[in-house]
């Protein structure tokens, strides 16, 4: 439960999240990125309050601003990696065609170039987290939010995910929120906040 | 009307094996064959030892049955079923008329018509009248009409007229007494009526317990979707679709294999029952069922997982 949390990410600004588990780490991402819902106060996002959107207007912003990277990956099974990346674009108004060069393109920009017709169960943990950082970015949102994207994942995959991560903050200008327990992984965030028991400190 | 003719149900069983059946009729061959030229033709006959004329609009391959007062023509179902040849004598047992009856097969023929049924025996009403004593009379008559259209009007026509008689009528088209035929062996409709209304309260169980696992093995994906934006309207839209592509798949293809299996088989119980066949109007039917089941079974998940909220969802994630 949170109360009285004041928090401010600036545009571009690269954030990791820390705190014991029960802090509330999840639920800050999952208020900024709309997928919860406050009792109250003001969520201020890429310039929208979105406390105050509801049903389709909250899910499409959704799909506008945020790119959520999960813990699991939480890819579909049953489609390939393409499939899975070109997921959000059904949402847009796009030829296939278009929609295929764009998720290509992302998986490319993860190093995955090669691995287009794979489907989850053909790929190792390292490579499933960067198919679901394409599908995350794909349609380019703003935000970035990342719930320990290196939890699941051995060191030397983790790392390349962070160094995936920190290209996109530099190189790209997301703004990324990334909850996380690893602080080695905390560290490659541009600012580390603490969360303990509902109160945020640096 | 053009032409009259009558016959009667023999109801003779095989002394070899009771429980093979297969339909006799004892008919007035002049006529009868004569309505019935198109519904059939004679595959096989025996020859005559001097040509024989028979009757216009007989079809000459009946000579010789037309000659002779035991002959049978026999459908080349019941034929090959039996083993019969062309020229054989088989005894039937008479059950309301008794006795061993003899008959010999001096033609075969094949229906061109399904409905005709192809495991008959047909046999001369004389000799049904004349060995039973007089007892036999007419079972029912067949009305060949010049106007088709003018039936109903005909059949009231008719019934008027034998209205006061010792044998009053009940005059119908030939379907209706078919139809009516099957309704002495119990009331056949109303059982497959209650088979039916089973199954598909089976099936409707089996669909909604389908979906209501499916949507459960795949919550987390559901909670991912609507992550990426995905609004309720859309998650609905996509469970109650693939109940419809489940429910539907199955209904139009049990229901158009049904009706080309049935009319393609040419199945009709061995003669007893009357002509099988699917409409089409039968197949609309099965999918509209199809898809009613679809949207019954598939609602109720759907609505539950495009209300459910997107953290609750997530939490299926193994």
């Amino acid at each position: 439960m949170l109360s009285k949390l004041s928090l401010r990410v600036e545009d571009g600004e690269f954030v990791a999240l820390m705190g014991p588990s029960g802090s509330g780490k999840t639920t800050v991402l999952n208020l900024v990125g709309g997928i919860d819902r406050p009792s109250g106060g003001r969520i201020n996002v890429a310039g929208t309050n979105i406390a105050t959107l509801k049903g389709r207007a909250l899910a499409t912003w959704r799909s506008r601003n945020i790119g959520y990277i999960f813990q699991l990956y939480n890819l579909i099974p049953v489609l390939t990696a393409l499939q899975n990346v070109e997921l959000p674009l059904l949402l847009y108004k796009m030829s296939g065609e278009e929609r295929k060069t764009r998720a290509r393109t992302a998986l490319e920009l993860v190093g995955l170039g090669d691995r287009l017709g794979h489907y989850p169960r053909q790929l190792s943990g390292g490579q499933e987290q960067r198919v679901a950082i394409a599908r995350a970015m794909v349609s380019d949102p703003k935000v970035l939010l990342a719930d320990e994207p290196t939890g699941d994942l051995d060191r030397k995959s983790a790392d390349e995910i962070l160094e995936l991560l920190v290209r996109l903050n530099k190189e790209f200008g997301k703004t990324i929120i990334m909850v996380t327990h690893d602080p080695a992984a905390a560290e490659r965030a541009g600012r580390m906040l603490h969360l303990e028991k509902g109160d945020l400190t640096a | 009307m053009r032409e009259v003719t009558w016959a009667n149900w023999f109801g003779g069983i095989d002394p070899k094996d009771a429980r093979n059946f297969f339909p006799q009729f004892g008919v007035d061959a002049e006529t009868y064959f004569k309505i019935y030229r198109d519904e059939m033709i004679i595959t096989e006959a025996s020859e005559t030892p001097v040509p024989v004329e028979v009757p216009e609009g007989l079809d000459p391959k009946l000579a010789a049955f037309m000659n002779e007062r035991t002959a049978a023509v026999v459908g080349d179902k019941l034929m090959e079923k039996m083993g019969w040849k062309v020229g054989q004598t088989f005894t039937l047992n008479g059950t309301i008329y008794p006795g061993e009856w003899p008959f010999t097969i001096r033609a075969v023929y094949h229906p061109t018509n399904k409905s005709f049924g192809d495991e008959a025996v047909f046999f001369h009403w004389d000799y049904l009248y004349e060995k039973s004593g007089r007892m036999a009379n007419a079972g029912w008559y067949a009305l060949d009409l010049s106007e088709p259209d003018r039936a109903a009007e005909l059949c009231r026509a008719v019934d008027a007229m034998f209205e006061n008689s010792a044998a009053q009528t009940r005059t119908e088209t030939e379907r209706a007494f078919q139809a009516s035929f099957v309704s002495m062996y119990g009331n056949i409709p109303f059982v497959l009526r209650v088979i039916g209304s089973a199954v598909v309260f089976a099936i409707l169980m089996i669909a909604a317990n389908t979906m209501v696992m499916a949507v459960r093995e795949r919550m987390g994906e559901i909670g991912t979707l609507k992550t990426l934006g995905f609004s309720e309207g859309t998650i609905f839209g996509l469970i109650l679709g693939e109940a419809a592509i489940l429910t539907l798949g199955g209904g139009v293809g049990g229901a158009l294999l049904s009706k080309f299996l049935i009319e393609w088989s040419g199945f009709n119980g061995g003669g007893m029952l009357p002509p099988m066949s699917v409409y089409w109007s039968t197949v609309a039917w099965g999918v509209g069922i199809a898809g009613f089941i679809g949207a019954v079974s598939g609602v109720v998940p759907a609505v539950q997982a495009s209300r459910m909220s997107i953290v609750d969802a997530l939490r299926h994630v193994e």
